[in-house]
C-alpha cells in the first residue's frame, strides 16, 4: 500500500491538533547537584504531591553544579533552577545583564565550608596558603573561594588546586591526597560515611570569616517570570510548604527521595538534610521573619562583596531578587 | 593533460592541479565551516555562553596562549606516553591473540568485555588507586587506545592466506618464521590503520581523565573555564585538542605511507 500525499497530510493534521490539545508543557526545574538530602524538600514537593495540589506540573532533574544549572536556565534548556545566588551574581555580572532572577531565597545562610582533617592543622583561612585543595570547579563553594580569599587576605599563589568531580572529594581528603576541600556543610555527612568521625574533622565556615552570604535559591529568567507569574507563585508556595514539612519531619523528605531513587542511603541523606536545615535554612532571621524572607540590605551587601572580587559593577538587589512571588508571611512562618 | 569523458560532457583536468586541490580541500572545508559558524552567531545573535563565534574564540586563543599551551603540553605528554604503552602492549597482545588459537579463545571475550566498560567510570577508581597526577591520565589513554590495536594486529595475523601458510610450512618454515617474516609484515597496513584510530582515542582518554580529576591538562582547563562561565575558553580548549589530534593523525599517516606504501601502490589512472 503506497502512502499517498493525502494520508501524510491527514497524519500531519492530527499531530498538529494533538499538540495544541496537549496539556501545558511541564515547568522544568534543574537542581544544583545530584539528588541528595539537601535537595529532598524539592523532591518532596514533586513526589509528595505538593506541586500537583498547587495545580502545576513540574519536572525536577538533577544538576551538575550551580554554575552549570544557571547556564542551563539562561540558555533555555530549563525554566528554573535551584542554585547558589552567589554563582548567579557572578554570572549576571559577567553577562552585564540580569539574565536570571531569584524568586525564592531558600538558604538564608550559604553553608559553604572548608573541610580538612584535624591533623592537617588548618584552623584559619591563612593556613590554606600553599596547601593542596581538592575541589570541583563548578561547586558553589569553589566559585565563592576567590571572594573568601580576598576577604580574608589569603595568599592564593601557591595553592595547589586538585580539580575533581564531587564524588572524589571526600576520598581525596581521607587518603591524604588533599589537605583540604571546599564543600558544603552537608559533606560532613559524606565524610562520616567514610568512617571519619566528627572529632577528626576541622570545619571552617565561610560565614564565620566575613562571608555572610545568601546561598541557594530558586532562580528563573525575567522573561519566564513575566510570562508565568501565577505558576511561579504556585511553585514557590508548594516548595515552601514542602520545606516546612521536611523541617518538621525529615523522614518524610527522605521517604520521597527513596521513592524517586531506591538506591539512596536513608541514614546518610537524612543527616545531610538535617545539616542543611540547621546550618543554612532555619536561621534566627528565618525563625523571626519566615522562610524566604530577604533582608534587602544584606542582599545588596552580598552583591557588592562578590562584584568587588570580580571587578564588576554591582547590580541592584531589587533587580536580582523579586519577593513578589512569595506566599503571605503568615504561611511562611515556621511553627515554634 | 588528462581527458576524462563523462556521459555527455568532456572534462579536461590538468593533471598537475589535482594534487593541489586535494591538499587544499580540508582547509577549504574548514574555512567554509568557520565562516558559516560566524554568520550563524551574528545573524541569530547567539549569546556567547551558548555558542561563542569563531572570532571570539580566536581572540581567547591568542590572549591566553600561555596557559593554554601549558595545559596542552601536559595533555600531549600524557597522551603520547599512554599511546606508546598501548602500541607496545597492543602489538604484543595482538601477536599473541592472532597467532595462537588458545590465546584468542581465552582472552578475546575478556578484552571485549573490558573494552565495553566506559572509561569514565574507571577513572575515579584509578585516581583512588594511583592518586591525582599523570598516572590516571596515562592509564586512561592506554586503556582507550589499546583495544583497536590488538584487534587489527590480530586480524592481520589471523588472516594470512592459508595457502601461503601451507606452502611455507611445506618448505620447512617454523611458526616463529611464519609470524615474524610473513605475518607481521603483512599486517603492517592493518596495524597502521589502527594507530590512526588509536591516537585519537588516546586523546579522548586523557582529556576525560583530566576532566574528572586532575590539576593540569586541557580537560582541567575546560572544566575550570566552564565553571567560570568562560565558554569561549572551553571552545578554545576543544579546538586545541582537535588540532593536536589532527597533527598526530597526520604524523602517523605519513609514517604509514612510508612504511606500507607497497600495500597501496596502484597503477596511475590513464
Amino acid at each position: 500500500m503506497m502512502i499517498g500525499a493525502k494520508s501524510i497530510a491527514a497524519l500531519f493534521g492530527c499531530l498538529c491538533a494533538a499538540s495544541t490539545a496537549w496539556a501545558q508543557t511541564p515547568v522544568r526545574l534543574v537542581l544544583d547537584f545530584a539528588i541528595q538530602g539537601q535537595q529532598s524538600p524539592i523532591v518532596l514537593a514533586s513526589e509528595g504531591g505538593y506541586f500537583q495540589r498547587a495545580g502545576v506540573d513540574v519536572r525536577v532533574d538533577r544538576g551538575y553544579g550551580s554554575g552549570d544549572s544557571i547556564t542551563k536556565v539562561a540558555s533555555g534548556a530549563y525554566d528554573m533552577a535551584f542554585a547558589d545566588v552567589g554563582a548567579l551574581i557572578i554570572f549576571n555580572g559577567k553577562q552585564g545583564a540580569t539574565k536570571l532572577i531569584d524568586v525564592f531565597q531558600i538558604y538564608d545562610s550559604a553553608p559553604m565550608v572548608i573541610l580538612s582533617l584535624k591533623k592537617s592543622k588548618i584552623t584559619k583561612p591563612s593556613d590554606l596558603a600553599g596547601k593542596a585543595i581538592a575541589s570541583p570547579p563548578s561547586a558553589s563553594s569553589r566559585v565563592m573561594f576567590p571572594t573568601f580569599a580576598a576577604v580574608n587576605k589569603i595568599d592564593v599563589s601557591n595553592i595547589k588546586w586538585l580539580d575533581v568531580t564531587p564524588q572524589l572529594r571526600e576520598t581525596m581528603l581521607k587518603q591524604g591526597q588533599a589537605d583540604a576541600t571546599t564543600a558544603l556543610i552537608t559533606d560532613v555527612a559524606g565524610l562520616n560515611h567514610l568512617q571519619i568521625s566528627e572529632d577528626e574533622i576541622s570545619i571552617m565556615r565561610y560565614s564565620d570569616y566575613g562571608m555572610n552570604l545568601y546561598g541557594h535559591g530558586i532562580l528563573t529568567t525575567p522573561e519566564f517570570a513575566a510570562k508565568h507569574p501565577d505558576e511561579i507563585r504556585k511553585i514557590v508556595r508548594a516548595i515552601s510548604e514542602a520545606l516546612k514539612a521536611a523541617i518538621a519531619d525529615p523522614a518524610i523528605a527522605v521517604a520521597a527521595l527513596k521513592k524517586r531513587d531506591p538506591l539512596v542511603d536513608e541514614t546518610l541523606e537524612r543527616r545531610r538534610l538535617e545539616l542543611v536545615v540547621a546550618n543554612a535554612i532555619v536561621t534566627d532571621h528565618v525563625r523571626k521573619s519566615g522562610l524566604g524572607a530577604v533582608d534587602m540590605d544584606r542582599m545588596q551587601k552580598t552583591i557588592d562583596l562578590i562584584a568587588a572580587t570580580y571587578k564588576q559593577p554591582p547590580m541592584k538587589a531589587t533587580d536580582l531578587y523579586r519577593g513578589d512571588y512569595l506566599p503571605p508571611t503568615d504561611e511562611s512562618m515556621l511553627p515554634h | 593533460m588528462t581527458e576524462v569523458r563523462g556521459n555527455a560532457q568532456q572534462m579536461v583536468v590538468p593533471a598537475s592541479n589535482v594534487g593541489w586541490v586535494l591538499t587544499a580541500a580540508p582547509w577549504l572545508v574548514c574555512s567554509v565551516a568557520l565562516i558559516l559558524w560566524q554568520v550563524v552567531c551574528n545573524v541569530f545573535s547567539v549569546p556567547d555562553y551558548i555558542l561563542p563565534p569563531p572570532t571570539q574564540i580566536f581572540a581567547v586563543l591568542v590572549n591566553t596562549a600561555g596557559p593554554i599551551w601549558f595545559h596542552a603540553k601536559w595533555t600531549l605528554a600524557t597522551t603520547c606516553i599512554g599511546f606508546a604503552l598501548s602500541v607496545i602492549l597492543g602489538l604484543l597482545m595482538g601477536i599473541a591473540v592472532g597467532s595462537f588459537r588458545m590465546v584468542y579463545a581465552g582472552f578475546y571475550p575478556l578484552l571485549i568485555g573490558f573494552n565495553s566498560v566506559p572509561k569514565v567510570a574507571v577513572v575515579p577508581i584509578l585516581v583512588v588507586w594511583f592518586g591525582i597526577g599523570a598516572v590516571p591520565a596515562v592509564l586512561t589513554a592506554f586503556l582507550m587506545s589499546f583495544f583497536p590495536i590488538v584487534v587489527n594486529v590480530a586480524t592481520g595475523l589471523a588472516t594470512v592466506e592459508p595457502e601461503l601458510e601451507d606452502v611455507l610450512r611445506a618448505l620447512g618454515a617454523k611458526k616463529r618464521d611464519l609470524i615474524l617474516k610473513v605475518g607481521l609484515p603483512r599486517s603492517l597496513p592493518y596495524f597502521f590503520a589502527s594507530l590512526k584510530i588509536a591516537i585519537t582515542l588516546a586523546f579522548v582518554g586523557s582529556v576525560i581523565s583530566e576532566s574528572i580529576a586532575s590539576s593540569r591538562g586541557i580537560g582541567t582547563l575546560m572544566v575550570r573555564a566552564a565553571s567560570d562561565f568562560r565558554i569561549s575558553l572551553v571552545f578554545a580548549g576543544l579546538i586545541v585538542t582537535a588540532a593536536m589530534g589532527i597533527i598526530m593523525y597526520v604524523a602517523f599517516a605519513i609514517l604509514e605511507s612510508r612504511m606500507t606504501g607497497w600495500a597501496v601502490r596502484r597503477p596511475e589512472v590513464q
